[in-house]
């Protein structure tokens, strides 16, 4: 076991204590919310806004993502009765996410019989505005076209992972599969980055 | 979120994705939030999501059904029989309670309220004076006693004792004596007669202040009951009433 494993476990552990405290707050906001106090909503928002938004932009091009990122807050709103405290307010949200972008490929797929999987270079850059001389951002660019670039399953499982911090069993329950299906997806999307990243 | 199955190499592409962080246009932010505001201001969400909003009207109504349940079960059919009956012959019924004779002056009182208060809401008040006055006829002198605080309740109490005492002795604190279908239930404060053959199907209680043994002797139409060899009462159970005259 090296030292940045230890680390990073360490790390996990804490981290793990602070989203359990975060999300109980979560549910608390939107409990207040459903109860008619539109300030619980505003910290909320702010809270979730960011990882949402990314969670579509990774996926989409730009006008499609503020197009599916306003749906789901909308879907929010207008559905609030149907929260219930569960100590998951990211899982609800991402799982409304997760519909609202499973209605876009359906909608793309069905205007190109293509799957965007087959190759990244077809798929609708997140990054398009990347291209700028400083190495990193070329790393960034390159890294982004690769997600870009992973089958949809296994792009949405990554960025369930890393931009709305969920769990496996939660990751799981959005996107309807098992927690072994939702492990594999991540190992498979990782060995295409590091791969795409050091050819 | 740092995975501890991360390799170093994993941990340095997530800090690299993590470099940019794009956020929602401030226009698309009011926008929502704006709407957010609007919802919640249109129409004010109730505190009880509204799946559970069946919980207080079907409460109510399971509460108001429980309770009408309670009412109708409780209502004692006995007493609305009793009460249709004094309706058709207030008087005549009145007459026939042996207690209202016997009753003493503190008792005269609560029995005239409790008789007010089942009577036909029609004349409960002439119903209480009548049983009054029926009490202040009797003899003052004699020391008659009901066996109970209210005429209703001690007629249904004395039938019940009657038909017992009827096919038994008095039981084992009294001293059984009888005649010719009359039998007394003699203690040491109270004599109680019944005469189930002639109809009286409430007994007749007579308290005695006198010790001694008590007898008695039947005549033509009543019996005299006497203690210690001094007659005290006739007593007689013609069409189904007593009547008592006090000798001394």
């Amino acid at each position: 076991m090296t030292q940045d494993t230890i680390s990073a476990r360490a790390a996990a552990a804490t981290t793990g204590s602070i989203e359990h405290a975060a999300a109980a707050q979560d549910d608390a906001l939107m409990v207040a919310y459903i109860a008619g106090d539109a300030s619980s909503f505003e910290v909320l928002y702010r809270r979730h806004k960011g990882p949402v938004y990314r969670f579509f932009l990774r996926q989409l091009a730009v006008s499609e993502a503020e197009e599916c990122h306003q749906e789901v807050w909308l879907k929010v709103i207008r559905n609030r009765d149907a929260f219930t405290p569960q100590g998951s307010f990211s899982g609800w949200l991402f799982t409304i996410a997760h519909r609202v972008l499973a209605d876009r490929h359906r909608a793309a797929m069905r205007r190109t019989p293509e799957s965007p999987d087959a190759d990244p270079d077809a798929l609708p850059s997140s990054a398009p505005d990347l291209a700028v001389a400083a190495d990193q951002t070329r790393l960034l660019a390159r890294l982004y076209r690769l997600i870009a670039g992973l089958p949809i399953a296994q792009r949405e499982a990554l960025l369930l992972r890393e931009e709305a911090g969920l769990s496996l069993s939660e990751i799981a329950s959005v996107t309807q599969t098992s927690e072994e299906g939702v492990k594999s997806r991540l190992r498979y999307a990782m060995q295409k980055l590091r791969s795409g990243m050091n050819p | 979120m740092i995975d501890p199955a991360d390799t170093p190499e994993d941990a340095a592409l997530r800090r690299l994705y993590r470099q940019e962080r794009p956020e929602p246009d401030a226009r698309l932010d009011d926008a929502i939030l704006h709407a957010a505001r609007e919802a919640v201001a249109e129409q004010p969400s109730s505190r009880v999501p509204p799946r559970r909003k069946w919980r207080y009207p079907v409460g109510v109504g399971a509460a108001a059904s429980a309770l009408l349940a309670v009412l109708i079960f409780q209502q004692p059919s006995e007493t609305v029989e009793e009460l249709e009956r004094i309706k058709a012959s207030p008087a005549s019924d009145l007459q026939h309670l042996p207690s209202s004779k016997t009753m003493n002056s503190a008792e005269r009182q609560p029995a005239a309220e409790a008789v007010g208060a089942l009577a036909p809401s029609a004349a409960p008040a002439e119903l209480a004076r009548q049983a009054v006055k029926e009490m202040d006829a009797g003899d003052a002198a004699v020391a008659f006693r009901a066996t109970g605080a209210a005429p209703m309740r001690m007629r249904e109490e004395s039938a019940a004792d009657s038909a017992v005492s009827s096919d038994s002795s008095c039981g084992a604190e009294s001293t059984t004596l009888a005649s010719d279908g009359l039998m007394l239930c003699i203690t040491d404060e109270l004599i109680e007669a019944h005469d189930l053959a002639m109809g009286c199907v409430e007994p007749l209680s007579l308290s005695r202040s006198v010790a001694g043994a008590v007898s008695i002797e039947r005549e033509a139409q009543s019996v005299t009951i006497s203690i210690g060899g001094d007659p005290y009462w006739r007593v007689q159970c013609r069409d189904a009433n007593w009547r008592v005259d006090a000798l001394r």
